[in-house]
């Protein structure tokens, strides 16, 4: 069992699918998951301030429950919960300083021993492409993905450790295994210019606009990520375009839902998968309502 | 006993420091001494007579010398001393430089630490006992390992010298790297057609013999006795009856990738290493043969005419006897994969210069073409990267590997006269021209259009473009910009790396590799071919990057080095040997595993107990193989076992002196 740290982003924007598919389809997988109880932001940014762990203690806080809930480790969807999370474990595990500090703060000993999974490692490590190319209903055939990765996935690679963060081949891995394509492209690793949309809009447009138009160039059906502010960068980005010029932006959940038929059939599986068993509140985001 | 204690200033060195009046004035009361007197340059003539004449006056018969490290000087107080008819080792040192003055900053503090210092070494010289050495025979023949241009040249110069030499080679053919050269810098001289001639010379000189494919599998013994086992590797084919026809090479159906040209071409599994390999004969690879991994095939031996296969051939070892050692391993290029951003490995267009010199010999995987991996086409816009993991002390090597600036201006060079119209890019960080006429050459370099842009690339991205393009992304300083270049092949210019097993190796022969794997020379300024192990002197890259000409010039020097010795014929050997003390060994024989030298042997005594004779077992030293180390006298459980120089007397009295 996973403990499911939604964050801000998924479940403020929950209409876009990205909870819904993902959890539907790791149930679907027989993954599963368990909403963290009052769980709370991650801080978004990882603080790098190294004399200052105000900024730790939202995430230990997180990481402390899901050990104290005895479950596999935490599930996290968004890349900046991913990284947050994971960086901020990294660090408890090696920073003695940090470990009195903010143990003496929360009245624990937390030294990082929950282990942070995003998504695409779930699906890699827990389930393997194997399974999932069993339970492709409708390849992909004719797809050309451009997967897109951006920063918070990736980098530092020291403390992240995910994929290599020169050359990551995660999701091109995975759209391969739903018969998809994928192209390789310059730009797969830049930024979006994430934050950067709320102040110099112009900024982050022309950084995202260079990963639109380098897929476009190599021949992209559709550019898939696993983060909300990526997504969010890559679609404004193209507003000014005329519609026929535009390359749809998608969440990585997307294709391998649609590859396994479909979210409300890959619900219906995991709800007769929770007959089975203990019937998870998977993808109901109850807690937080 | 009269002991005189002399003081050196070192100039400012030591007097800085040290305050010298106060420790001599202490020597003075100190057990033995009867006199003292510090001395501004104790290594210079003055200070030379000073203590002569002090020995004369005061009759003295030990010194004690506070000064610098008996590693500059302490040969220099010892032939004093036995110019004045006093035994060598009634001299001591003092380290009142190395191990204070120049550690310290505390005047005062520093002054108490070097009485003690002296203190020491009064104490110690005490129990002095006078050593001897004596002249040992030398083998005069040498052994140079590793067959390129480093090992080639100092082969052929101690061969000129009439002394004979054997050179192991590894591969089947000398040569080495040089040898997988198109051109040279800075003269853009043809590498195989200087190269050729010397390995002929090497393969013909009658005081020169060939083993190659062959390697160094044991070492014992010291300078002017080495004994060495040279492992030689099966070739499976009998060179005397082999007429180099190479039909068996045509015929066989086995084809691996070819290591000569970085994997970019095909060779059988019977090979020769390349067209002008010497010997020109080839081996049969056994990791690839299907004859050896199946037991049929065979058509090899059906094709020769000579009957020269030999599938039952062996591995041989063959122990042989030198005087002196020349190493010359060479190097190892770095493969670039770990550095993800270059995308060496995930483009086939992403190339090492080697990969691109193999291409633009006329010998090479396409006969002097420059193609693009990908599509066979021609390249039109190159670039070349720089410092591919050297100078980078994150992901990479800390040095710098010293020839990729000159040999990238001389491929953009090579590239604008055979192919003109082909557009070069360099990015680097620092262009380093140091050298004779290679200033000139990188100016040429430029004056034909290579296009030079100081800054570090960032990123090498496949561009997924019609043509298979690769973006390059990185920075140029002079622009202070972001730049981006869509190139159709770039070439990086890797790492020089010391030999994977250049340590195993160093093992074996008593030299040590420093950080990056490369061997220490001696001393870094004063004698950079010669290594802590006497007897054993290095040649070319396996002692650090370097260009052709300068491993030539450093071949050369250890060759002479050699050579001296040989004319000499003698070695003195190590006064500072054990001793056994042969009424107290119990002949426990302990000590003789771990003497590294063989040189602890047991002999039998007579002894007369209560009237009655009786034989009884002892270790016993061979002063010729003793060099010193100390092993035994360490470990000895009776106290039986002493060193020269360091007696466990003279060691406790230091201790009590304190």
């Amino acid at each position: 069992m996973l403990s499911y740290y939604p964050g801000c982003t998924v479940r403020a924007q929950q209409d876009d699918g990205f909870e819904r598919e993902a959890l539907a389809l790791l149930a679907s997988l027989d993954i599963q998951t368990h909403e963290l109880e009052e769980w709370e932001c991650c801080g978004a940014v990882y603080p790098e301030a190294r004399d200052e762990y105000v900024g730790l203690l939202s995430s230990v806080r997180a990481l402390q429950r899901t050990w104290d809930a005895g479950s596999q480790g935490m599930l996290t969807l968004c890349s900046a919960c991913f990284h947050v999370m994971r960086r901020v474990n990294h660090r408890m595990k090696r920073d003695e300083e940090a470990q009195r500090r903010v143990g003496g703060y929360l009245g624990n000993m937390y030294q990082g021993e929950t282990k942070v999974f995003h998504l695409l490692e779930v699906l890699r490590d827990l389930v393997g492409y194997p399974r999932i190319q069993e339970a492709v209903v409708t390849p992909l055939k004719g797809e050309k993905m451009a997967c897109y990765y951006g920063c918070m996935l990736l980098r530092p690679k020291e403390e992240l450790g995910l994929v290599d963060s020169e050359n990551p081949r995660l999701m091109e891995a995975l759209m391969e295994t739903l018969g998809a394509t994928t192209v390789r492209f310059p730009y797969q690793t830049d930024c979006c210019g994430a934050y950067h949309v709320y102040r110099e809009a112009p900024l982050a447009a022309a950084a995202s606009l260079k990963v639109i138009t380098a897929a476009r160039e190599a021949g992209a059906t559709q550019i898939i990520t696993a983060c909300p502010l990526c997504k969010h960068n890559l679609e404004a980005c193209q507003a000014s375009l005329p519609q026929k010029e535009r390359l749809p932006v998608a969440y990585m959940t997307a294709p391998l839902v649609k590859a396994l038929g479909g979210v409300q059939r890959l619900e219906q599986m995991a709800f007769q998968n929770g007959e089975k068993g203990d019937p998870s509140h998977a993808f109901s985001g109850e807690n937080s309502q | 006993m009269r002991i005189g204690v002399f003081v050196c200033w070192c100039g400012s060195n030591i007097k800085n420091t040290v305050d010298v009046d106060a420790v001599t004035a202490r020597a003075k009361t100190m057990p033995q001494v009867v006199y003292a007197q510090d001395v501004q340059y104790l290594c210079s003539e003055v200070g030379q007579s000073e203590i002569g004449q002090a020995i004369d006056t005061h009759r003295l018969d030990r010194v004690v010398v506070a000064a610098c490290s008996p590693r500059m000087h302490e040969t220099t107080f010892q032939k004093l001393m036995a110019a004045k008819g006093l035994n060598p080792y009634y001299v001591e040192i003092a380290n009142i430089r190395e191990h204070c003055s120049w550690v310290h900053t505390d005047k005062e503090k520093a002054t108490v630490k070097a009485i003690d210092l002296v203190k020491k070494a009064v104490a110690k010289t005490a129990f002095a006992i006078p050593l001897t050495s004596d002249q040992l025979p030398v083998t005069k023949r040498a052994l140079v390992i590793g067959g390129g241009i480093a090992g080639i040249q100092a082969a052929l110069d101690i061969a000129d010298a009439g002394y004979p030499v054997d050179l192991v080679e590894k591969e089947s053919s000398i040569g080495g790297k040089m040898a997988q050269f198109d051109k040279t810098f800075p003269t853009l001289d043809c590498s195989a057609c200087i190269l050729t001639p010397k390995m002929v010379e090497a393969a013909t000189h009658e005081n020169i013999r060939l083993y190659t494919y062959a390697e160094v599998a044991a070492v014992s013994g010291y300078v002017g006795n080495f004994n060495v086992t040279i492992k030689q590797k099966a070739t499976s084919v009998n060179p005397e009856k082999c007429n180099g026809c190479g039909d068996c090479v045509t015929k066989c159906p086995k084809k691996v990738p070819n290591e000569f040209d970085c994997g970019s071409s095909k060779r059988k599994a019977v090979y020769t290493l390349f067209p002008q390999a010497v010997p020109n004969k080839p081996v049969i690879d056994r990791d690839n043969c299907i004859y050896f991994a199946t037991g049929k095939c065979g058509l090899c031996a059906k094709v020769c005419q000579t009957g020269a296969i030999e599938y039952q051939q062996q591995d041989e070892m063959i122990e042989n006897q030198y005087g002196a050692i020349v190493v010359a391993t060479g190097y190892e290029l770095k493969v670039p994969d770990h550095l993800g951003e270059y995308a060496y490995g995930q483009h086939p267009d992403v190339i090492t210069s080697l990969e691109l010199e193999r291409m633009l010999n006329a010998s090479g995987p396409t006969s002097g073409k420059v193609i693009r991996p990908s599509n066979g086409k021609m390249p039109r816009r190159i670039v070349f990267i720089q410092c591919v993991g050297s100078r980078d002390r994150h992901d990479g090597n800390p040095y710098c590997s010293k020839v990729c600036c000159l040999y990238t201006a001389k491929h953009t060079l090579l590239l604008n006269e055979k192919f003109p119209g082909t557009e070069s890019y360099v990015f680097y960080m620092d262009v380093r021209t140091a050298g004779k006429n290679y200033e000139e050459f990188y100016e040429r370099a430029r004056q034909q259009g290579a296009m030079y842009l100081r800054g570090q690339v960032s990123k090498v991205e496949p561009l997924g473009d019609a043509d298979n393009r690769v973006l390059v992304r990185g920075f140029d300083g002079s622009l202070q910009r972001q730049v981006e270049i869509a190139a159709d092949l770039v070439v990086l210019a890797t790492s020089m790396e010391a030999q994977p097993n250049a340590k195993t190796l160093g093992g074996m022969l008593g030299i040590s590799t420093d950080l990056n794997g490369f061997y220490t020379e001696a001393h870094a300024k004063l004698r950079p071919v010669e290594t802590q192990a006497q007897g054993v002197y290095l040649a070319g890259v396996c002692h650090g990057p370097k260009d052709i000409p300068e491993a030539v010039s450093q071949a050369s020097g250890a060759a002479v080095k050699a050579i001296i010795l040989f004319n000499k014929g003698q070695v003195k050997s190590v006064p500072t040997t054990a001793m056994v003390e042969k009424d107290r060994c119990s002949g426990c024989m302990q000590c003789q595993p771990v003497c590294p030298y063989e040189a602890i042997s047991q002999e039998m005594v007579v002894e007369r107990v209560h009237g009655k004779e009786r034989q009884r077992a002892v270790a016993t030293v061979n002063r010729a193989l003793c060099q010193g180390c100390g092993a035994c006298a360490g470990l000895c459980r009776s106290g039986a076992m002493d060193l020269g120089g360091f007696t466990s007397r003279q060691l406790m009295a230091e201790v009590d002196s304190l």
